[in-house]
C-alpha cells in the first residue's frame, strides 16, 4: 500500500487523531502509524460536510418553530430525544442469534449459518441488494458489510412493530461510541433518493439534534410531552407509513450490549413448539443482568 | 417443475418473499402463510444477508420451506444450547427433547451436522452438562454422544481444511464461497462420517467428484483435492484415533458386561472361602497331626483352582487391555476396584502359599509320618512352582 495519500483518497479520508495523516474512513486502523480510528459509521457523521448539513437543517427548524411559536415545545422534544434509547424488535429466533454472534461457543457456527444462507441461491442470480447498496454509502465501502446493526430512537422503549414481538433495548454505554443516526429507514432512502448525500446523519450524542431537524414540522404549540413518542417511531397502518430515525451501530452484540428485552406472551406461546427455546435465552439473559419483562 | 417461481426465505426473521423476474420482493409472508403489510417488510427480506433464494411451485411451498428452514435454525441454536454452561439443567433437559422432535427430519438432522461437523466444538462447550441433558432422550443423546466423540476428527479435518485455504491463498470472499458450497453439499459432515465409519477416503472422493456440480465450483475443487491429500497426511492419526476410540467403547462395554455377570468372581470369592477355612483348619489342627497330610492336601487343590481362577481373570483382562491398547488409567474407579481385589487375590494366594510351603517344611520337620513324607515334599514342590508361576 502506498504511504502517499492521492487527491482522491484524501477526499474520502480523516485525519488520524494521532498523526494527522490522512485515513480512509472505511479503515479501522491507521494505516500509517496502525493506532485504532474506531468506528466507520461515526467517522463519517462526525464529517464537518455532515456536522454543517446538520446544523443548517437543525437552525432552519428552530427558526420555522419560533416563526410557529412552539419553540418551548421543540426544546423540549429536544431534550426528550437527546436521553432517548436505541430499541429494535425481532423475532425470538432473531434475538438468540443476536446474543450468540459474540460468544465462544455460538459465534463459529453462528458465522456458518450465514455464510451458508448468503450464497444460497440459483447460480443464475445476481440481484443486487438495496441494504448492501446502502451500507455501502454508510460505512464509505463494502468492507464491513453485515457488521452493522440496525435500531430506531425510541422514548418510550416500544419500536417498530412489524419487525416482531420481542423488544431489545440497547444500553447506551455499550453503544454510544460506536452509533449513529440517520433520518429515516436507510435502505429506503437510498431506494428513493439513489444515494445518501442529502440524508441527515449524526452522532449518537446529537441525536436529539436530528430528530429535531427531522420532526420540527410536526410539532406545535399543543403538542404535549405525552405526544413525543409517537412522532418519533411511527408505526404505520399500511405500506410504506413506517417511519423512524435509524440507529447503526458498529459491530457485535452480546446479551450485554442489552439493558432490557420484552417479550410478548404470543412470542412465548409461539416459542413453545421448541419448548425451552425462551428458557434458554432468558437464562441467557439474566445471566448477564439483562432485565427481562413478559408482557 | 411445470413453472417455478423464486422466494427469498430469511428463518430467523419469520419471512419469505416471493420475487418477480426483477429479483424484487412482490409480496412478503410470515410463517403462517399470512401476507405482510408494510413497506419496511420487504427492505427486511430482500437486504437481509442470511436469506437463502430458494426455487418453489406457489406461496405455500415457499412457506413450507421457511418453518422448515426456521426449524433447522433453531434445532441448531437448542443443540448448541446444550452446551452453554449458563443455562440450567432443566432448561436443557427441556431442549433436549425439543431437539428430539426436530431430529427426526432427516434434512434437519443433516443440516445441523453440517453446520457442527464443519469446525470443532470450542473450549468452552460443556461436553459433560450436555451429555447429562440430553441422557433420558434417546434420540438427543446418541446425537450428542456422536458429536461429542466425534471431536478429534472434526479437529484433524478442520485443521486440513485451513492448510488447505493456506496453501491456495485465495481470497476470504472466495474461500467463503467455495466453504458454503461445500457446506450445503453436506462435505464436511460427510468426510466427518465416511472417515469415522468407513475409513474409506478415495471411495467418498469419487462419490463427490462425480457429481456434475461440483465440477462447476473449481476452488471448491482445488480446496477440496488439497483437503484431501492433508488427510491423507494425517490418516493414520485420523485411523488410530477413530479405532482407539471405537476400542475404547467396545472395551469398556466388554469389561462391563464381564465385571457385571460375576460368574468368574463369585466363583473365585467361593475358592478363597474355601482356601481360607481349610487353612485355618490346618493351623488349628496342626499339633494334631493325624488328619492334616489330607486337609494339607485339599488345601493345595483348592490353592490350585484358586491360581487357575486369578490367572485366567487377570489373563482375560490383561488380553482385554492388549487389545484396546490401553493401560490402568483408561479404566474407570469401579473397574479399578475389580483390578485392585485381583491383584489383591493374587497376592493373597501367594503368601498363602508361601504359608503353606513354611507349614509343610515345619510339619515334614516335626512329625515325619508316611502319608505326610509322601505328599508333602510333592506339595510343597506344587506349591513353589504354583508360587514361582504366580511372581511371573
Amino acid at each position: 500500500m502506498s504511504m502517499k495519500a492521492t487527491s482522491n483518497e484524501a477526499s474520502n479520508s480523516e485525519p488520524c487523531n494521532d498523526c494527522g495523516l490522512p485515513v480512509p474512513l472505511a479503515w479501522q486502523t491507521c494505516p500509517h502509524c496502525a493506532r485504532p480510528q474506531l468506528f466507520p459509521n461515526v467517522r463519517l457523521a462526525n464529517q464537518q460536510t455532515e456536522q454543517n448539513k446538520l446544523e443548517q437543517r437543525y437552525q432552519d427548524a428552530k427558526e420555522f418553530a419560533a416563526k410557529r411559536g412552539c419553540t418551548e415545545q421543540l426544546a423540549a422534544f429536544e431534550t426528550a430525544c437527546s436521553s432517548s434509547k436505541a430499541v429494535f424488535r425481532c423475532e425470538l429466533i432473531r434475538l438468540q442469534a443476536e446474543i450468540a454472534s459474540g460468544t465462544d461457543l455460538y459465534k463459529p457456527f453462528r458465522d456458518i449459518e450465514r455464510l451458508r444462507l448468503r450464497y444460497e441461491k440459483p447460480a443464475v442470480l445476481d440481484w443486487p441488494k438495496l441494504r448492501i447498496q446502502a451500507e455501502r454509502e454508510l460505512l464509505g465501502n463494502d468492507q464491513h458489510l453485515g457488521n452493522v446493526h440496525y435500531a430506531c430512537l425510541s422514548l418510550n422503549g416500544e419500536g417498530i412493530v412489524s419487525y416482531g414481538n420481542v423488544t431489545v433495548m440497547l444500553s447506551d454505554r455499550m453503544i454510544a461510541h460506536r452509533a449513529s443516526c440517520i433520518e429515516g429507514n436507510s435502505a429506503l432512502l437510498f431506494a428513493k433518493n439513489g444515494d445518501l448525500s442529502t440524508i441527515l446523519r449524526s452522532t449518537w450524542a446529537d441525536r436529539g439534534k436530528l430528530c429535531t431537524a427531522k420532526i420540527a414540522t410536526l410539532i406545535y404549540s399543543g403538542t404535549a410531552e405525552e405526544d413525543f413518542p409517537r412522532l418519533v417511531v411511527q408505526n404505520g397502518a399500511s405500506s410504506g407509513q413506517d417511519d423512524f430515525v435509524e440507529v447503526i451501530i458498529f459491530d457485535t452484540m452480546t446479551a450485554s450490549t442489552f439493558e432490557k428485552v420484552t417479550i410478548t406472551q404470543q412470542a412465548i406461546d409461539e416459542s413453545s413448539r421448541h419448548s425451552g427455546y425462551w428458557d434458554a435465552v432468558k437464562e441467557v439473559l439474566q445471566h448477564h443482568s439483562v432485565a427481562v419483562a413478559e408482557v | 417443475m411445470d413453472k417455478s417461481i423464486f422466494a427469498q426465505v430469511a428463518p430467523r426473521d419469520g419471512l419469505v418473499a416471493i420475487l418477480n423476474s426483477e429479483g424484487r420482493a412482490e409480496r412478503v409472508y410470515n410463517i403462517d402463510g399470512n401476507l405482510v403489510a408494510g413497506g419496511i417488510a420487504w427492505t427486511r427480506v430482500q437486504d437481509d444477508l442470511e436469506t437463502a433464494i430458494v426455487e418453489v411451485h406457489d406461496v405455500n411451498e415457499a412457506v413450507a420451506v421457511l418453518r422448515l428452514r426456521q426449524n433447522m435454525s433453531a434445532c441448531l441454536d437448542m443443540v448448541l444450547m446444550l452446551f452453554d454452561a449458563r443455562i440450567s439443567l432443566p432448561t436443557r433437559e427441556k431442549l433436549a427433547l425439543s431437539i428430539s422432535k426436530l431430529l427426526g427430519d432427516a434434512s434437519t438432522c443433516n443440516y445441523v451436522q453440517d453446520v457442527l461437523y464443519s469446525r470443532p466444538l470450542p473450549n468452552v462447550a460443556d461436553h459433560e452438562g450436555a451429555t447429562t441433558a440430553a441422557k433420558g432422550i434417546a434420540s438427543t443423546s446418541l446425537f450428542v454422544r456422536t458429536m461429542v466423540q466425534k471431536q478429534p476428527i472434526v479437529q484433524l479435518i478442520y485443521d486440513a481444511w485451513l492448510a488447505a485455504n493456506r496453501e491456495f491463498g485465495f481470497e476470504k470472499t472466495e474461500q467463503d464461497r467455495a466453504s458454503a458450497f461445500l457446506l450445503r453439499k453436506g462435505f464436511f459432515r460427510r468426510i466427518v462420517l465416511e472417515v469415522c465409519e468407513h475409513q474409506d477416503l478415495e471411495r467418498l472422493w469419487s462419490n463427490i467428484t462425480e457429481q456434475q456440480d461440483l465440477e462447476e465450483q473449481c476452488i471448491a475443487i482445488n480446496l477440496l483435492k488439497t483437503l484431501f491429500q492433508r488427510i491423507d497426511l494425517v490418516a493414520p492419526q485420523v485411523f488410530e484415533s477413530n479405532a482407539r476410540s471405537s476400542w475404547e467403547g467396545d472395551f469398556i462395554c466388554i469389561l462391563s458386561q464381564y465385571l457385571d455377570a460375576q460368574e468368574s468372581s463369585t466363583h473365585t470369592d467361593a475358592i478363597v472361602a474355601r482356601v481360607r477355612s481349610l487353612a485355618e483348619h490346618v493351623q488349628q489342627h496342626l499339633p494334631e497331626s493325624g488328619s492334616h497330610s489330607i486337609a494339607v492336601a485339599e488345601l493345595i487343590h483348592g490353592f490350585s483352582e484358586l491360581k487357575t481362577s486369578i490367572q485366567d481373570q487377570i489373563g482375560f483382562l490383561t488380553g482385554l487391555c492388549d487389545w484396546a491398547g490401553l493401560d490402568a488409567h483408561g479404566f474407570s474407579r469401579a473397574e479399578m476396584k475389580q483390578i485392585r481385589d485381583l491383584a489383591f487375590l493374587k497376592n493373597s494366594a501367594e503368601d498363602l502359599a508361601d504359608w503353606l510351603i513354611d507349614v509343610n517344611s515345619r510339619k515334614s520337620a516335626k512329625a515325619p509320618e508316611v502319608g505326610a513324607r509322601q505328599s508333602n515334599p510333592a506339595s510343597a514342590d506344587a506349591l513353589r512352582a504354583s508360587g514361582e508361576q504366580m511372581s511371573e
